[in-house]
């Protein structure tokens, strides 16, 4: 009890030292470490919604220095940010999205309990490249069981409302949550959502999928478009820290 | 939008100032106060009630966001505060000569916890002296209606909570206390965990309506959460001013 209040304190206080300034920040983390941690090895369980579990990023290590949240939002408080994890389809295969999830560190109600989804290709710093397919539509929630620095996990995915074939190629996705429902729900003013980083990509599934250092915030809230998260005016994360997401991706693949 | 963050920030660092300190929740949402408080009560002819205090037998009248002695005291059943949560109970003397049939109770909540589900536990009660419950006369649970007052006290946005009774209660001249006490106890739900519900306080009784039927300094915190049994909120303990804790903002829907 004491030191889940702890956390909250601090990781509230860090926030709000930062909203205090000009504005919510961007990300939550630690401090950060040189020192990267070890590779993961195992059997892979993926989220339960990721099924068919065409790929995961992995888990947030809530114990490792560099694990991190970053904002990926459309409330009252922080409209449309969106974090893009990429994707990469290799040579000769084709496949068939029909669902995307995340993992959300969040302190706001998931109210309405819907998230848009976005499926893009040729994102570069400043470019959102080729919109290929995007809706909003019902999310379902389960919780992860993980908590980083006071606030609790959930695994939030949606279905497509169209199933979308990918030939080779980078893709970069994001699933926003919403909480708008500002006339019954006081966390849509003040809550957050911080889609997870995974740094030892516990429980991956084809995890070297996506490549390294690909993620992207678009969110005109910050000021930001298409930003790289390893880019220095982002949030001044490391490599580590900036390196992946944690998402999954339904769907089944031709090979 | 800087105004609403600064006091975001204000606000829960003052809450989390005060977590740090004593490893818990603070009790209450406040600023520092002020010694000359202002009781200078609006009468109105026509009193703006929240509408969902309707038919309105009793408000007590509205938060003054802008006084010195606004607050908030803990009144919420979440993944937070647990064991229950903290219930804050205020009373209403029922006038010689009146009796009055209560169908509902209407608490003006501030919250960043989402009310989650949409239930309230309410209990009215006869007889609480400091440290003593007194006695239950009615309770239960039911769904609520959530309405915005427009207000933000500290970067929260206050809401009129209504739960209908069970069954219609009627009072005879005497004073009771009553407790609508929200929930956020989804485990779906992120707010549930880090934010809280307060209930407001009133100190010019804007609108009031039958305000002068709440007695001043009769307001109680009941939370096994806090260690607390009942204690008045004008107690040193809990830190208020005496206008800080004269009078609850809440109403009750019914006839006389």
């Amino acid at each position: 009890m004491k030191t889940t209040l702890f956390a909250a304190t601090l990781v509230v206080a860090l926030t709000l030292s930062a909203a205090a300034q000009k504005k919510p920040a961007v990300s939550r983390h630690l401090a950060g470490s040189d020192h990267q941690a070890a590779g993961w090895t195992g059997t892979a369980v993926p989220p339960a919604l990721c099924n068919p579990c065409l790929f995961y990023g992995g888990d947030i290590n809530t114990a490792d220095f560099n694990a991190a949240g970053m904002s990926e939002e459309n409330t009252l408080l922080i409209p449309n940010s969106a974090t893009y994890g990429n994707f990469n389809v290799p040579s000769g295969s084709t496949v068939t999205i029909t669902g995307m999830l995340v993992n959300i560190q969040a302190s706001a109600n998931f109210d309405p309990v819907t998230a848009t989804y976005d499926i893009r290709s040729g994102v570069t710093e400043g470019d959102g490249g080729t919109d290929i397919a995007t809706n909003t539509v019902t999310a379902t929630v389960a919780a992860t069981g993980r908590n980083f620095i006071g606030l609790n996990e959930y695994t939030v995915a949606v279905n497509l409302s169209t199933p979308v074939v990918l030939g080779p190629g980078a893709y970069w996705v994001a699933v926003t949550p919403t909480c708008t429902n500002g006339g019954l729900d006081g966390s849509c003013f003040e809550g957050r959502f911080f889609v997870s980083n995974t740094t030892t990509k516990a429980n991956n599934v084809h995890g070297g999928q996506e490549s390294e250092h690909q993620m992207y915030l678009n969110a005109a809230f910050f000021g930001l478009t298409f930003a790289n998260w390893c880019d220095a005016d982002v949030a001044d994360f490391n490599q580590a820290q900036c390196n992946s997401l944690s998402f999954g991706l339904m769907g089944s693949s031709s090979n | 939008m800087k105004t609403t963050l600064f006091a975001v920030a204000l606000v829960v660092a003052l809450s989390l100032s005060a977590m740090a300190q004593h490893s818990r929740p603070a009790m209450s949402q406040h600023r520092a106060g002020s010694a000359t408080g202002t009781t200078v009560f609006k009468n109105s002819a026509h009193p703006q009630v929240p509408a969902l205090c309707n038919p309105c037998l009793f408000y007590a009248g509205d938060l003054n966001p802008f006084d010195p002695n606004a607050a908030g005291m803990s009144d919420e059943n979440t993944l937070l505060i647990t064991e229950g949560g903290g219930a804050t109970y205020a009373a209403v003397i029922i006038p010689t000569g009146v009796t009055a049939t209560v169908s509902g109770i209407v608490f003006n909540v501030q919250a960043d916890a989402a009310f989650d589900p949409m239930t309230a536990s309410y209990d009215v009660r006869t007889g609480i002296t400091d440290g003593n419950g007194g006695t239950s006369i009615a309770s239960g649970s039911g769904s609520i209606a959530v309405q915005a007052t427009g207000r933000n006290f500290l970067g929260l946005s206050e809401y009129s909570l209504a739960v209908s009774l069970s069954a219609p209660l009627t009072l005879t001249p005497g004073e009771y206390w009553f407790n609508l006490q929200p929930q956020c106890l989804n485990t779906l739900d992120g707010s549930c965990s880090v934010f809280r519900q307060f209930v407001s306080n009133t100190t010019q009784q804007t609108n009031r309506l039958n305000g002068w039927w709440q007695p001043a300094h009769e307001m109680f915190l009941n939370g096994a959460f806090y260690g607390i049994t009942f204690t008045n909120w004008c107690d040193s303990e809990l830190g208020f001013n005496p206008y800080q804790c004269a009078g609850m903002s809440f109403g009750l829907i019914g006839t006389e």
